[in-house]
């Protein structure tokens, strides 16, 4: 997948598990994983929603490379 | 040069089956005389009782082995440790297996139990025994579909432990749509890759469905109700795919859709 990303970077920063970034967000716990991992591309939807509850920009915690 | 070697292969598989069918048609007549010619009843008694047994063997031995993996991948998620995330994953992978096996269990008990009722119906067994076979396959059965609907339960339960969010209860018949609505969205991208993996496999198997039942119509007699079924089958599964695929291309004008 060209879409890579730094959420458990993010995710440890905040000092949150998967589960409770996923309450946090409004997913569940495999959608965090799954997206840490890079086997599922977020909604913009919701990767602005993780943006937000990071405190960064969508581009700071996803990069597309071609 | 790609597509017309597509073409020239779709012509050459197209003259083969039509080659192979006319074959059948030929030969159909001959093998028919032939089977009549045979003794059957030896056989159908055989396997009346051979067909019992393994019936009972059956479920015993995928009940056990489906009980002991959902054991296993119960233990393993009441052994986490708190700041362990990869045993989530393990355990949701692990609990798909008991699920396909509980779920062939059920498709593999309808037809050898209706294998078993055609040869009860055909044999020449004593009267008892043929009787006591019967009655045992149908306890069986029975049996069946509680040790499926038990563990799919518990594997359900399990599941909405490791997720809270998940709603849904396997006895209720809006399980379905409840566990649809519970599921986010990657959850259901899963869902429908899988959906559509599963639209193409049906679609294969009613055609080789269609083969061999229309093949039974000309070689065992088997009456056209294969025929009928393998065709309403077909004609559910595209068009309900047809149709929903339709309502997704609704075309929109200002203020909604048409």
């Amino acid at each position: 997948m060209p879409l890579t990303n730094k959420l458990k970077e993010y995710r440890s920063k905040l000092g949150v598990n998967q589960q409770d970034m996923g309450k946090l967000v409004g997913v569940s716990r495999q959608t965090i994983s799954q997206i840490e991992r890079g086997d599922y591309s977020p909604s913009v939807t919701l990767a602005l929603k993780i943006a937000k509850i990071c405190g960064a920009t969508v581009e700071d915690i996803f990069q597309y490379e071609d | 040069m790609k597509e017309k070697k597509t073409i020239f292969t779709f012509i050459v598989i197209l003259a083969g089956s039509l080659l192979l069918g006319f074959l059948t048609g030929v030969w159909s007549g001959r093998i028919n005389g032939m089977l009549e010619a045979l003794d059957t009843t030896r056989i159908i008694n055989a396997l009346s009782i051979g067909f019992a047994i393994l019936f009972v063997l059956f479920h015993l031995i995928v009940c056990g082995i489906s009980f002991a993996l959902y054991r296993n991948v119960r233990k393993a998620y009441d052994q986490r440790t708190e700041n362990d995330e990869e045993i989530y994953e393990q355990v949701e992978y692990k609990m798909d297996l008991p699920l396909l096996l509980g779920n062939l269990a059920i498709i593999l008990s309808l037809v050898l139990f209706g294998v078993i009722v055609y040869l009860y119906k055909k044999c020449t067994l004593e009267v008892m025994l043929s009787k006591a076979l019967l009655i045992i396959s149908l306890i069986v059965f029975i049996f069946g579909y509680v040790w499926v609907i038990v563990l799919q339960n518990k594997l359900v339960n399990l599941c909405k432990e490791i997720s809270p969010e998940k709603k849904g209860n396997i006895l209720d018949t809006k399980f379905q749509k409840e566990w649809m609505e519970s599921c986010d969205e990657a959850q259901r991208t899963m869902i429908y890759q899988s959906a559509y993996k599963a639209f193409n496999a049906a679609n294969a198997a009613c055609l080789v469905c269609w083969v061999f039942s229309f093949l039974g119509m000309l070689l065992f007699d088997t009456g056209i109700l294969a025929v009928i079924m393998v065709g309403a089958v077909y004609l559910t599964l595209i068009m309900s795919y047809t149709v929903a695929a339709m309502k997704q291309e609704k075309p929109y004008t200002e203020g909604g859709k048409l």
